[in-house]
């Protein structure tokens, strides 16, 4: 162990977030080696001022005016929608084939085939939504070949008419490959 | 008095017990958030507002929150993201101008309120925190942040890492460099500690 690497190393040292094999290689070098010595104390001192830094407590009033502002705020559109096709469903259907209902609806949502809440496009949000990346499928791949060979495009009687619709998006090919499964079965078990 | 829902007022129900459940977070978690918040902001105003606004997005994708997460890691996350993109959208200060010039041909001078800690504040948090505030206002947003959450909430590096969206190593690296540059704006802090204990 250097005295570059200990030096960029020392913060995560004081705070044990190293494997025990570079914590005793740290360590040991610290030992024999002033400067390193020093400026591990000098980290440490700005460690320990902020541990003991005050609490900054809030104003008294804030928590009512917290709650105040959530109340202003409309309930999430999913929420509503799942609440309504709840309510709607609910007396007919399994509490399971109502949720299976959610689910399709919010998948179809996601892909765009439905119109956008505005606060999906929020820069924030999109940064804290998960992606759902689908595996891919063998239709899947048979669909980029086909792609990738528009140039010489191949004839496919029958299935051609019902892929075409999807190729709009990269997105929409993947999650709609369950729906071309009879048709790309038939056209692609000769493979 | 107690409420009987009717059997026909199921959305009215499940949109109520969201709302309840995230009002108790909202009171559960303020406190502490808020310290966060100040030390991010490094003044009440900003910090009430940073929060008030982390709270409402947080309730607005209270939808995308999974529950098996600590709540508080979620709220930071939002929390981060807002003060970045907050800060990426204020817009740049023009050359600095003397307080004491005056406005055009009148003798109007400039009132320029002040974003610190008022005379209050500073006398009841102490010459430490204060100076470790300022300290702390000095940094980077991004360095600013991991050392705040990694010396304040005690979170681990990978908890870090999943708040701020990068890497353990970009981690390691933002909180190394925030405390050598905090380091370098305090001077010695050998005689505060001893003197505050």
């Amino acid at each position: 162990m250097n005295c570059g690497r200990t030096s960029r190393l020392i913060s995560a040292y004081l705070d044990g977030e190293l494997p025990g094999s570079e914590m005793l290689a740290i360590r040991e070098h610290l030992r024999s080696c002033q400067r390193c010595s020093a400026e591990m104390e000098d980290i440490r001192q700005v460690k320990a001022a902020m541990a003991r830094l005050t609490p900054v407590r809030p104003a008294a009033d804030l928590e009512a005016r917290l709650l105040a502002a959530v109340a202003q705020v409309e309930t999430p559109a999913t929420v509503r929608f799942g609440a309504w096709l709840m309510e709607r469903l609910g007396g007919h259907l399994q509490p399971a084939a109502a949720a299976v209902g959610v689910c399709a609806v919010l998948l179809a949502i996601s892909v765009g085939h439905l119109p956008q809440a505005d606060h999906w496009q929020d820069p924030v949000a999109e940064r804290i939504t998960q992606t759902v990346k689908l595996p891919e499928t063998p239709q899947d791949r048979a669909i980029e070949k086909l792609i990738s060979a528009s140039a010489n495009p191949v004839e496919l009687p029958g299935a051609r008419s019902a892929i075409e619709p999807v190729f709009a998006s990269p997105a929409s090919i993947s999650m709609t490959s369950a729906i071309l499964v009879p048709v790309s079965d038939s056209a692609f078990g000769a493979r | 008095m107690t409420v009987v829902e009717k059997p026909g007022a199921l959305t009215g129900s499940a949109e109520n017990q969201q709302r309840r459940e995230f009002e108790e977070l909202v009171r559960r978690h303020h406190q502490q958030a808020f310290n966060v918040a100040y030390r991010i902001a490094g003044n009440r105003t900003d910090a009430e507002d940073l929060l008030q606004e982390t709270f409402v997005r947080a309730f607005r994708f209270f939808g995308n929150y999974r529950r098996e997460l600590p709540f508080e890691s979620w709220l930071y996350k939002i929390m981060s993201n807002l003060w970045i993109d907050t800060l990426r959208k204020r817009p740049r200060s023009g050359p600095p101008v003397s307080l004491d010039q005056t406005l055009g041909d009148t003798d109007q001078k400039l009132d320029v309120p002040d974003p610190g800690p008022g005379p209050e504040e500073s006398l009841i948090e102490g010459s430490l925190d204060a100076r470790i505030q300022e300290a702390l206002s000095s940094l980077r947003k991004e360095f600013r942040i991991a050392v705040i959450l990694a010396d304040i909430e005690g979170m681990s590096y990978e908890e870090i890492a999943d708040v701020m969206k990068c890497s353990i190593g970009t981690v390691r690296s933002r909180i190394h460099r925030g405390r050598q540059a905090m380091k370098k704006k305090l001077g010695s802090l050998e005689r505060f500690l001893n003197e505050e204990v």
